[in-house]
């Protein structure tokens, strides 16, 4: 049964579904339970009316004080078992539309990533954000409504009508006349209130795509200087929202006060025709008390059924305006209930394959191509010539609009999401990068095929030498381990430690010398010029908070220090002449974060720092008062003398520093012995990433030369000492940031490649995969895929280099959507056409 | 006003001089070369170590603070010298302005260090002062129409190996 529900909601798509279809669906129980508890509800609200006219009646006018005493009572019951009950509607209420509201999100979503691409390229994120968010709020809140409040509020009137007809049917026909009335003008303003509602979807649409735009765009925005422009593109819009909004709140407040007019109307006939009876003696001032009382209790449910009849209207239209917008036909089936993925032959016939756009222009014109197994092509063409488009048809990322495309005999264009998944493997130009660490961007693709449960608690779990393996066949593996190395260790994995110490010791013994020119080793009797000058008086890693570099210019015993070993004012010199520097370059400029990078002065404290420039001009050392100096002390103790080039830093007063290393020591052991951690041979510091430990040193240099010895002689020593793949699992956890951009581009291309390679498809499809590559990547990415992956998966490759494509067992050239020379590299060249005039033109 | 008590210039400074000098740097405003003299970097380079390599995009642009480098071209195994860069030489102007393929290898003769300025940092200089490209572009038309000078007098004379000193002009 189950399992029957699950299947027809799959194919019946949620963009078809009629919000009403919402109603019942999986709520049948609790919806049958809150008729239940309705029909009590209503019972039960009748009861006061009841008491009040026997109170009048009974009790007040026969003066009896027990039987007040009891109506009193049992009115008072009955109050208080109405709001218990509800206060229970509403929970059901809320429960049944929160829940709606999520699976119309879930679908939709689930919906929405299946959709063609050609959707997305004419759709902003924001409108699909604002959809998803926003519009589906009102929908859930009236399938939450749908049951609860139009059966509350009818039976409750219909319960006190026919009450009333029992009192006196006259008066009680008289005083429900109002309700046709609004039954005919109240529909009539809803008519302008769902046209602007609609209008205001379209524009909130709007607005959340001009949003996105303009953020994504920021730096083309921030670059010409256009925020004028922007500004009023935006304002414009918003602009027209407002205007829309209170049109539509105008015709909103309109129908609330249409139905309160008539309701008022109400007791004022009761008053004209009751009155004119209880006169007469026709009515008794009890019935005319439960009367009037009853038209002000009938107040309550027929608001409500405004505002539900108003929650339904505005519903629908945001409901259809957003499942319209997405009703896009969904080409390719996620997988097939009736079989399992295919394991496809991988030979590919493709004939006469057409790929036209909508306009009419012929992307790919009456293609023709047979693939066999294990084959490697190289599709190759002038920019706009159809070859990544073919590459993408293949990969069922586009859908040729005639011809044939098979893989194994089976149509491209039948196929499930979860055959192509199975099969292929797509590497694309600017491969997206998630949030999250290497590894998980690593184990993307392998997860998606294999299932996120199998690979984290079955048997589909990755070795750590399959890992391995496809780092260092897309060339990452030196990045992953350089991630590693530049970890800096937590508490957790201390026993690391004594590792590193010993690895520090062999280091040393063994690269020491070769390494002297580009590195600064931890030495105490040397000034260092790649570390501020507060560290290079420490010369250790602060423990006691006190010590710590933000702190050090309000510690007492710090700037005493630096009094009596005569370092303060030669300090004071060379904060001033940093801040007057860093301010005279940067006063005017539009501040970016990479100008700040040679200057101790971060990018928010530049106005205050101008401020103090501003300040003390003209003025010699001594006139600066305190504040001031703490803030020039402190500039002075971050200076980094080998990265902030504005400043020099005079000889004498790095002598001094020296001076003070020694004295320093020995105060601070006397006063506080556990404040600092000295920087000693056998002694960890935490605060330094494990590379830094090793070397006990920092790199001096940013030369990427220099950098790769460094790394070769790490890597023979983590092999030595068995550690490499140790420092490779904890470089996978290196967090990638958003959209990668803690990775280069490279770095990005390199991870999408090994993330190919791990899921080891049988075909491949590399789409300029390798751009952002340096020549020598390039050319180990491209030995690898014709030497490693020869004969184990096809490999259709669009490649904009042309010296990489000799490898290839056939070269396809395209030009305008047709393919105009196909054969191997030799035979292109012997041929002297376009090949050959392309790699001519490349050399 | 760059130099401290002991007259000592700091790397800022001498940037800024050195940028002063050089041709297609000389007519933009103090405030921009300014920017210019702080992001650009200092990188040493061993005898034997590739400043760059043919065929790869650096984005960079250098100047030869000291040693020598030699620029090659390398066909098909064969490795042909083309000319030697020496102290206060300066080139790589063009792939500061666009994406560009570098066509020849510069390999450090001795040991060399060099002020180099990237594709990013001068961007964002651009970013502050849109008319630097304008200015560097006079200066670089200057330089196109001064080599085909001098490949038309090669021309003329018939001195094929004079040619050779327009081969690199991407380098300017």
């Amino acid at each position: 049964m189950a399992l029957e529900g699950k299947i027809d909601k799959i194919e019946v798509p949620i963009v078809k579904r009629s919000l009403t279809s919402w109603i019942f669906d999986a709520n049948v129980k609790l919806q049958v339970m809150l008729v239940a508890i309705i029909l009590l509800t209503v019972a039960i609200r009748v009861v006061p009316l009841e008491m009040q006219k026997r109170i009048v009646n009974e009790a007040i006018n026969l003066r009896k004080i027990e039987l007040l005493v009891i109506y009193c009572s049992i009115y008072l019951v009955a109050v208080v078992l109405a709001s218990g009950l509800k206060l229970i509607i509403n929970i059901i209420q809320t429960k049944i539309s929160q829940k709606a509201t999520a699976e119309m999100r879930k679908q939709l979503y689930h919906h929405i990533l299946n959709m063609p691409l050609s959707f997305f390229r004419n759709t902003q994120p924001g409108t699909v954000v604002n959809s998803l968010i926003n519009e589906l709020t009102i929908p859930g809140n009236f399938v939450g409504m749908a049951v609860a409040v139009p059966l509350t509020n009818i039976v409750t009137l219909i319960a006190f009508f026919i009450y009333l007809v029992i009192l006196n049917p006259v008066l009680a026909v008289i005083s429900f006349t109002i309700y046709p009335a609004m039954l005919y003008f109240i529909p009539l303003l809803q008519k302008y209130v769902n046209r602007d509602n609609r209008k205001r979807v379209n524009t909130s649409r709007k607005l959340s795509s001009k949003i996105v735009e303009s953020i994504s765009g920021i730096h083309e925005v921030q670059a010409n200087g256009a925020f004028a422009i922007e500004n009023n593109k935006f304002d414009s819009i918003v602009d027209a929202l407002r205007k829309i909004r209170i049109k539509w709140s105008i015709y909103k407040f309109a129908i609330k006060v249409t139905s309160n007019f008539f309701i008022n109307m109400g007791p004022f006939l009761i008053f004209l025709v009751g009155g004119y009876l209880a006169i007469n003696g026709q009515l008794g001032l009890g019935a005319l008390v439960a009367f009037l009382s009853a038209q002000e209790k009938l107040y309550d449910p027929w608001k409500e059924l405004i505002e539900f009849y108003q929650v339904y209207q505005d519903g629908s239209v945001n409901y259809n305006k957003t499942m319209n917008y997405f009703d896009v036909e969904i080409k390719h089936e996620l997988e097939s209930n009736k079989r399992k993925p295919y394991e496809l032959d991988v030979s590919i016939n493709v004939k006469n394959m057409t790929l036209e756009t909508k306009e009419g222009v012929k992307l790919l014109n009456n293609i023709s191509l047979d693939i066999a197994p294990g084959e490697q092509i190289a599709l190759v063409g002038f920019s706009g010539s159809g070859k990544s488009s073919l590459a993408l048809c293949i990969a069922q990322l586009y859908d040729y609009t005639s011809g044939h495309a098979n893989i194994g005999n089976q149509e491209i264009s039948k196929l499930t999401r979860a055959d192509m998944t199975k099969n292929i493997g797509l590497v694309s130009q600017s491969p997206f990068i998630f949030d999250g660490t290497i590894k998980e961007n690593l184990m993307y693709s392998y997860t998606a095929l294999h299932g996120e449960d199998c690979v984290l608690e079955g048997d589909c779990k990755p070795e750590l030498d399959d890992l391995v393996h496809v780092l260092q066949q897309s060339g990452l593996f030196v990045d992953i381990l350089r991630f590693g190395l530049m970890t800096i260790v937590e508490q957790s994995s201390e026993d690391l430690i004594p590792v590193i110490i010993r690895m520090r010791e062999n280091f040393q013994n063994e690269f020491g010398d070769s390494l002297g020119d580009r590195v600064e080793f931890f030495d105490e009797k040397q000034f260092l010029s790649y570390a501020s000058i507060a560290d290079n008086i420490i010369f250790g890693a602060p423990v006691a908070e006190e010590f710590k570099n933000h702190n050090l210019v309000k510690n007492k015993f710090f700037l005493k220090f630096m009094d009596d070993s005569d370092l303060t004012r030669p300090l004071l010199s060379l904060g001033k002449e940093i801040a007057d520097q860093t301010v005279d370059i940067l006063k005017n400029i539009r501040h970016d974060k990479m100008f700040f990078e040679q200057s101790p002065i971060k990018l928010e404290e530049f106005d205050q720092y101008e401020n103090i420039v501003i300040q003390i001009q003209n003025k010699k050392l001594h006139q600066i008062n305190k504040e001031q100096k703490t803030r020039l002390l402190e500039l002075a103790l971050r200076f980094l003398p080998g990265k902030h080039k504005i400043a020099v830093i005079p000889e004498f007063l790095t002598n001094l520093i020296l001076e003070g290393r020694y004295m320093f020591r020995e105060k601070i052991l006397q006063k506080n012995p556990n404040a600092i951690a000295f920087f000693k041979n056998d002694q960890y510091i935490h605060s330094q990433t494990i590379f830094n430990n090793i070397l006990f040193g920092i790199v001096k240099t940013t030369n990427p030369v220099a950098q790769d010895k460094i790394n070769q002689f790490m890597i023979a020593l983590l092999i030595g000492e068995d550690f490499l793949e140790k420092m490779i699992e904890i470089g996978m956890d290196f967090k990638v940031g958003t959209k990668g951009n803690n990775l280069s581009g490279g770095q990005q291309q390199k991870l999408a490649i090994a993330r190919t390679f791990l899921k080891s498809p049988p075909i491949i499809i590399l789409d300029e995969a390798t751009s952002a590559l340096d020549n020598n990547s390039q050319k180990r990415i491209q030995s690898v895929l014709s030497r490693h992956w020869k004969g184990k998966s096809t490999i259709i490759a669009v490649v904009h280099r042309l010296d990489i494509v000799k490898d290839y067992d056939r070269i396809v050239f395209l030009k305008a959507g047709k393919i105009v020379e196909l054969g191997t590299y030799d035979e292109l060249m012997d041929k002297k056409g376009y090949f050959y005039e392309l790699a001519n033109e490349h050399k | 006003m760059n130099t401290n008590d002991s007259g000592e210039k700091s790397e800022f400074a001498d940037n800024l001089n050195i940028f002063r000098q050089i041709d297609f740097f000389s007519q933009i405003s103090i405030d921009g070369m300014k920017l210019f003299a702080l992001l650009c970097k200092r990188q040493f380079y061993e005898a034997g170590d590739y400043i760059f390599h043919q065929g790869d995009d650096d984005g960079c642009s250098y100047y030869l603070l000291s040693g020598k480098a030699k620029l090659v071209l390398k066909n098909d195994d064969q490795e042909y010298f083309i000319r030697e860069y020496k102290q206060e030489n300066y080139f790589g102007v063009l792939s500061l302005m666009t994406p560009m393929v570098k066509h020849f290898s510069l390999v450090a003769t001795q040991d060399t260090n060099c002020m180099v300025m990237t594709r990013d940092a001068f961007s964002k200089v651009v970013d502050q002062f849109p008319d630097i490209p304008f200015k560097i572009m006079k200066s670089i038309g200057q330089s196109v129409s001064q080599a085909e000078r001098k490949c038309i007098i090669a021309f003329e004379s018939k001195k094929q190996d004079d040619f050779l000193n327009i081969l690199g002009i991407s380098l300017i």
